[in-house]
């Protein structure tokens, strides 16, 4: 995990527990999953759906004292599970969404945009490069495969 | 085999003898560490000390290259060789001796302080001892009880309190500062300047009036911040010097030439026109004793720290358990301080042990809340419900788990985590998640007060003395002492002594130790009545100095000086006793007038053309046979 450096620093303290705002609907929490990768337990961490819920709020990051970079260890997480394949479906639906549309949310309530005298359409908005870009990507690979 | 072994010196002692040997040449570990015993042996048998050349095998070849003892085995063959080459140009070099007085200058006056000052003025040493504040006493003077014994601290700090103020031998220099530090040959000359009290000593009965008229405040440094005093006031009862303080900062005397206190002292002890003084002592030897101070609580804004009335650090919570205290000893709610609080947390390791703040750990956090709780526990037995939560409990001193175990049984609550999400309510109350490793928990939990367990500095102005000393520092700006094992208060400054939590952060035994320590090698080094110096320093030849004066200019010890003789010459002056031979002087000089003795220019190029020379012999004989030879 290129983001892994100080990570066997880590003395479990759990600030990062205590810091994050979702940590209460997390079964295994953001510490725990730290101690487990420190511990080498692959299988459960990359299958967790822990990983997949971070917010990238950085809260734990940034309040860790002994400079364990948690949020960027569970983008690592993430990475190296897409690797394996084993990515929640949920995930591979968001990334769907963008492949296809080019955006994760489209306009659905034109009708209120036209009372408040915008055009029904987001000027400008051009997702044709973004579609472009993702297809070549991981992202759009996993697509493909989950399909 | 092991040549600092008593057969490894005996077999020295007797090549010396059967051989008439003019020098000797020994392949071994570092100097560092047998250097002096190897050349006891030397002196011990005819020869000059300095006759010795010491080829470090250890650390200059084996330790770097034990995955090759092949070829370690040819570097030694050549560093051996090289050591040779050296020893023929080595020269005899005596010793000179310089009176020390015996007198000791001991600075800062917490527990560390005072217990070297009255060691060594038992030894009938004359100590001065300087403080910075008004008052001796230190952080021991501000707590109420003392872990694990819960001893009253003032009671059994008094005693030391007034044996320093009545030994004949201690001249105590209170609310005073050293300024400034000299070598003058074996001693130091050092300047300290007195700051005004404004109140007589002699004269002050200690009545109060004063005080108790004074319209003016200020912030009371004795209670860490936690109320204000009056600009004229007594810290606590038992101050040394005993008499009341006048503060000019907050003073309004010299701002609106108010007077009330002076006209009300009954015993005319007040006078504004008192100056400060300066004063120049000589002594032997110095102790630094300078103390610790809390992290600022600013620090840590994520804990509420300075922005959360309700959040106090550990010293100032001792400070509400004092009896003398801003609230008599009565836990009351800050900032208002007029309801009891009816839950407390207490947060340790705030800031210590993090990487953002302070690596360290604080040593005596862990010990200092479990005894807050314990007095609280016994003040409040069923109206506080106390949590500590904790990461690690470091219980290590002798009878601390035993005192930890107590603690436990008396009811308080121990959540091991760390907290996070700070919040204060609308009530003024302070509310926290914090992940409980006990039961597996994320807990949520609100408390009336929180009392956090504050990293740990070393004084402030401890940085500005260390230099002045000569005494390094380690991480953090703690004083540096000569050997983490071994030397823990020496420093590498002859003559200079470290004792308590300025060396590092400790507890009070410690200090104690430490500053009968410092009192022991101080005492050792002064009662000799002379300090014997080697001479192996950096001595100017006459003849080809042209007194450029580059030599004064990189000096770090401002050993050298440039003087005109009679015939107008001038020339570069050394003194022998501020040298520490660090040999710059020879490197810069033009002329190659100067010469650092026992490192001179030709001894270092023997040594490196010796070097060279067996290499490339070496590589020749194994050229010519054919391969690797032995």
């Amino acid at each position: 995990m290129p983001n892994a450096e100080d990570l066997s620093a880590c003395f479990a303290c759990s600030t990062c527990t205590a810091a994050c705002p979702i940590a209460n609907v997390w079964d295994i929490k953001p510490h725990q999953l730290i101690r487990m990768i420190l511990l080498g337990m692959r299988e459960k961490v990359l299958s967790s759906k822990e990983i997949w819920l971070c917010l990238t709020c950085f809260e734990c990051q940034e309040r860790c004292p002994q400079l364990v970079r948690v949020t960027d260890i569970f983008f690592d997480c993430k990475n190296l599970a897409a690797e394996e394949g084993s990515v929640p479906s949920s995930i591979i639906a968001l990334g769907k969404e963008l492949i296809e549309k080019g955006q994760l949310y489209t306009v659905t309530a034109d009708w209120e945009r036209e009372d408040l005298d915008l055009e029904p359409e987001v000027p400008g908005l051009s997702t044709d490069p973004v579609k472009k870009i993702l297809s070549e990507t991981r992202t759009g690979r996993l697509v493909k495969e989950g399909k | 085999m092991f040549t600092c072994s008593k057969d490894g010196q005996d077999t020295i002692a007797k090549q010396i003898k059967d051989h008439n040997l003019t020098g000797v040449v020994i392949g071994a570990c570092t100097p560092k560490l047998h250097e002096q015993l190897f050349r006891e042996i030397l002196e011990e048998n005819g020869l000059n000390p300095f006759r010795l050349a010491q080829a470090n095998l250890r650390e200059h070849d084996t330790w770097i290259h034990d995955d090759n003892p092949e070829e370690a085995y040819k570097v030694a063959y050549d560093l051996v060789v090289a050591a040779i080459e050296r020893a023929k140009k080595l020269e005899d070099i005596g010793f000179e001796e310089y009176p020390v007085e015996k007198s000791v200058l001991v600075i800062g006056a917490g527990i560390a302080g005072i217990q070297s000052a009255l060691d060594l003025a038992d030894k009938d040493i004359k100590v001065y001892l300087v403080e910075k504040y008004t008052s001796i006493g230190g952080y021991m003077a501000r707590l109420e009880k003392t872990f694990p014994t819960l001893d009253c601290s003032m009671c059994i700090l008094s005693p030391k309190l007034s044996a320093v103020e009545r030994h004949k031998n201690i001249e105590l220099l209170s609310y005073s500062e050293v300024i400034e530090v000299e070598r003058d040959y074996g001693n130091f000359r050092v300047r300290v300047k007195k700051y005004p009290r404004y109140v007589d000593i002699e004269k002050c009965i200690n009545c109060g009036a004063c005080e108790r008229n004074c319209p003016a405040k200020g912030p009371d440094e004795w209670n860490l911040g936690l109320e204000e005093r009056k600009a004229i006031y007594k810290p606590f009862p038992q101050a040394v010097p005993g008499v009341f303080f006048l503060d000019r900062e907050s003073c309004t005397h010299w701002t609106d030439g108010c007077t009330i206190c002076s006209e009300k002292c009954p015993s005319d002890a007040i006078s504004y026109d008192v100056e400060e003084e300066e004063i120049e002592i000589t002594v032997g030897a110095i102790v630094a004793a300078t103390g610790f101070i809390e992290m600022d609580i600013k620090e840590l804004p994520e804990y509420g720290g300075g922005k959360f009335d309700r959040v106090v650090t550990a010293g100032q919570y001792g400070r509400l358990l004092s009896l003398v205290g801003p609230t008599e000893g009565k836990i009351l709610i800050p900032p208002k301080f007029e309801q009891p609080p009816k839950r407390i947390a207490y947060i340790n390791c705030a800031g210590s042990r993090d990487e953002n703040r302070r690596p360290w750990c604080c040593n005596f956090g862990c010990m200092y809340t479990l005894r807050h709780a314990e007095m609280t526990q016994r003040l409040y037995p069923d109206d506080i419900e106390q949590w500590i939560i904790y990461h690690e409990l470091r219980a290590g001193g002798k009878e601390y788990e035993q005192f930890y175990r107590r603690v436990r049984e008396s009811g308080v609550r121990f959540v091991r985590g760390f907290p996070s999400d700070m919040t204060e309510e609308k009530d003024g109350s302070i509310s926290f998640t914090v992940f409980d490793q006990g039961t597996g928990s994320l807990l949520r939990l609100n408390f009336d007060m929180v009392v956090l367990t504050m990293a740990i500095d070393p004084s402030p102005g401890a940085a500005h003395l260390a230099h002045m000393i000569g005494v390094d520092r380690s991480e953090g700006g703690f004083m540096k002492e000569l050997h983490p094992k071994l030397e823990p208060v020496n420093t590498k400054s002859r003559g200079v002594f470290i004792a308590g939590a300025c060396q590092s952060p400790k507890d009070i035994p410690a200090s104690v130790a430490d500053g009968k320590a410092a009192a022991s090698a101080a005492a050792s080094h002064v009662l000799k009545g002379r300090v014997r110096v080697q001479m192996d320093k950096a001595v100017v030849d006459d003849a080809l100095c042209i007194g450029c004066g580059l030599c004064e200019k990189v000096c770090p010890f401002t050993a050298i000086s440039m003087t005109v003789t009679d015939d107008e010459k001038e020339l570069a002056e050394i003194s022998s006793i501020l040298c520490t031979g660090c040999g710059k002087c020879q490197v810069v000089c033009p002329t190659g007038a100067i010469s650092r003795r026992h490192f001179t220019t030709e001894q270092i190029e023997a040594e490196i053309l010796g070097l060279i020379s067996a290499h490339k012999k070496r590589e020749q004989a194994e050229k010519t046979s054919g391969g690797a030879s032995t």
